[in-house]
């Protein structure tokens, strides 16, 4: 079993998910995650 | 000098004075008529009220009054003093015996005419006189528990936490043994049980992309019923709506405002219209090595051990399951508290 660390993200859309008729398809918020564990 | 002297008529006087050569003689007329009364003057303004005069004397002393009318007729006397003891009456005939009957919870240790009465202890069967008593961990079945000791037991069963909490924000997602990238059916849905503990406000609803994922790829999000029936999803809770994937392990996750009380839930997510290049999710491993010990199996675990349940063919919106199987592997998903 192989652990490496990777650079994860997160993105958060609003209520109601993704809507082409709101700014940045509803998208309200993208963060990046470090230290994101996989095997 | 005029020797002429003309007299008028009706003269009444005519005078000569010494050394006068002239004599002037004047008459006087009869007195005219009085003349006609002049018009009456305009009335003057009222004069300013004068100042009030001085207090007058005292007045005399008045006449004396009439004598007054003759006073009400006295009440009534008081009652007169009570009257002395008569004299002892003579002794009366000796009664019959008393008889007590006593029934439960009552007893009595002495005899039906000199009793001796006490209430028996209660039991489970029998209705008796308890002890209180504070405990919360007795097992006594002839003591009774005071409102302390419910109380107790209450905020005892109040902290109840199944689920470890690692800090202020909790996520709730299914119990799961390694991970890989399980490629998913399109257009099926992966429903997840998950337990929620105690009531509480779930804020979001997350996915997560596998490390080998490709492509654009609509993925609908929501939550389920549980059908205590059949163990298996049933009603729509909360369609959440989609999320378009497109970068490799990567959280995708929708805002939600969701209540959720104490009970089991099914967290569901389904890639929907066009497949993408690689549609991988972060996974559990596949069969044989993940058993989700919240599902009850009827037969001893094994090789086909489940992690969840599936159903193909949805499209759009979620609507009430039906027609699902057994899942052996299952898009990893969660739910976070508010």
């Amino acid at each position: 079993m192989v652990k490496d660390c990777v650079m994860g993200k997160t993105v958060t859309y609003g209520i109601g998910g993704y809507d082409p008729t709101k700014p940045n398809n509803n998208i309200v918020e993208e963060i990046d995650i470090p230290d994101q564990e996989t095997e | 000098m005029s020797d002429l002297i003309v007299i008028q008529p009706t003269v009444q006087q005519i005078s000569v004075t010494e050394d006068v050569n002239q004599v002037v003689v004047s008459s006087v007329g009869v007195q005219g008529p009085a003349g006609t009364n002049g018009t009456n003057g305009t009335n003057g303004t009222n004069g300013a009220t004068g100042a009030t005069g001085a207090t007058g004397a005292t007045g005399a002393q008045g006449i004396q009054g009439i004598q007054g009318i003759q006073g009400v007729k006295g009440d009534t006397g008081a009652t007169g003093a009570k009257g002395d003891t008569g004299a002892t009456g003579a002794t009366g005939a000796t009664g019959a015996s008393g008889v007590v009957t006593v029934n439960a919870p009552l007893t009595n240790a002495g005899t039906a005419s000199a009793a001796d009465l006490s209430v028996s202890v209660g039991s489970t069967s029998a209705a008796g006189v308890l002890q209180l008593t504070d405990s919360v961990a007795s097992t006594s079945t002839t003591t009774a528990a005071t409102p302390n000791a419910v109380k107790t037991a209450y905020d005892l069963a109040n902290l109840r936490t199944p689920i470890i909490k690692r800090g202020s924000t909790v996520y709730f997602s299914s119990p799961m043994q390694g991970n890989s990238n399980f490629t998913v059916g399109n257009e099926t849905a992966y429903y997840t049980p998950i337990y929620i503990d105690q009531s509480t406000t779930v804020d979001r609803i997350a996915v997560r992309t596998g490390s080998t994922f490709s492509g654009t790829a609509t993925l609908r999000l929501g939550i389920y019923n549980y059908d205590s029936a059949t163990g298996r999803p049933s009603t729509v809770l909360l369609d959440a709506g989609t999320v378009s994937a497109t970068v490799a392990s990567t959280n995708y996750q929708i805002t939600i405002s969701q209540s959720l009380s104490t009970g089991f839930y099914f967290v569901v997510v389904c890639q929907q219209g066009t497949a993408p290049g690689t549609g991988s999710y972060f996974a559990n491993t596949p069969a044989g090595t993940t058993n989700n010990i919240i599902i009850g199996t009827t037969t001893a675990p094994n090789t086909n051990t489940i992690i969840g349940f599936s159903q193909t063919s949805v499209t759009g919106a979620f609507a009430t399951a039906s027609g699902t199987s057994n899942a052996q592997q299952s898009p990893y998903v969660w739910l976070r508290t508010a």
